[in-house]
């Protein structure tokens, strides 16, 4: 006997539905039940959607003020002289 | 003042002999990006300055390992990551102040129907370049997720690993990343859909 799914199994298959790990009997669950219900298909979208524009981040432009620079360069310098003492040793 | 952009023989070469102009230029042009890959870590400006000097000594240290015939960028992003996740390793605090994670999931009624309206979102994800307010919305968001769940998160939906290379990196069985990464996403989405329906 074929057992539908409820919103809350649903929303449990989320990212194995979207990694595209589910295999073929429960997808066609899925999709059967995503196809008739609006509360779920707005639900993945605002899901697939949410993870779409974290993706973004990945490119976020920040950033790095001039003080912070000159400490980072003074920084490395130092670690560079010790670098080359230890090697002249 | 601005320096010129060195390529990437020039800057290899150049940290090879630790040269200190050259330094200064690789400076100039890799702090920006690297500190944007490591403020998906931590959201406090002097623990990332920490992650990115010692990320930028790292790269230095490990330049003679670099194989020249590759994009030096991904190498060195590659190194910014694994020094966040260190650091975030490290200084975890032994009780997080982080917003618990069960009274952002979305809840159902005892049949398994939702117990509240889902509501669409019009917004198109690329609107996050343009819309200061969401990108901060959606980036504290993901920085309030407790440790165990930001980093399977960051490294899926930002960095785009693998459930299989997240897990090897971790040290989490396959089913655990998957887990963490699913709840992780569901508190994300709640989060926006409060931004996005006002509530």
């Amino acid at each position: 006997m074929r057992v539908f799914f409820n919103c809350q199994e649903c929303v449990d298959l989320l990212t194995d539905y979207l990694e595209d790990a589910l295999d073929a009997d429960v997808k066609s669950r899925l999709d059967e039940h995503l196809s008739a219900c609006a509360p779920c298909i707005n639900f993945f979208k605002t899901f697939e959607k949410s993870a779409d524009m974290t993706h973004l981040l990945r490119e976020q432009k920040v950033d790095v003020p001039q003080e912070v620079q000159d400490r980072l360069k003074s920084f490395l310098k130092n670690e560079v002289l010790n670098m080359l003492n230890s090697k002249q040793k | 003042m601005k320096s010129k952009e060195l390529d990437q023989q020039t800057i290899v070469e150049g940290l090879k002999e630790l040269n200190p102009d050259v330094i200064d230029d690789f400076v100039d042009q890799y702090s920006r990006p690297l500190f944007g890959v490591i403020l998906n870590y931590t959201k406090n400006p002097s623990d990332a300055e920490e992650i990115l000097q010692d990320t930028l000594l790292k790269i230095i240290k490990k330049i003679e390992t670099f194989r020249e015939e590759s994009d030096i960028w991904p190498w060195m992003r590659r190194i910014a990551i694994n020094n966040g996740i260190m650091w975030l390793r490290k200084h975890r605090p032994r009780h997080e102040r982080t917003t618990q994670l069960e009274d952002l999931l979305p809840t159902f009624s005892k049949d398994g129907d939702f117990d509240h309206p889902i509501y669409g979102w019009s917004v198109d994800p690329e609107e996050v370049y343009l819309n200061s307010e969401l990108a901060g919305k959606l980036y504290e968001a993901v920085q309030s997720l407790p440790f165990e769940y930001k980093i399977p998160l960051v490294l899926k939906d930002i960095e785009g690993y693998s459930i299989k290379q997240i897990s090897s990196l971790l040290g989490l069985k396959e089913p655990t990343t998957k887990t963490r990464i699913h709840r992780a996403r569901l508190f994300v989405r709640e989060k926006l859909a409060h931004y996005f329906e006002g509530r």
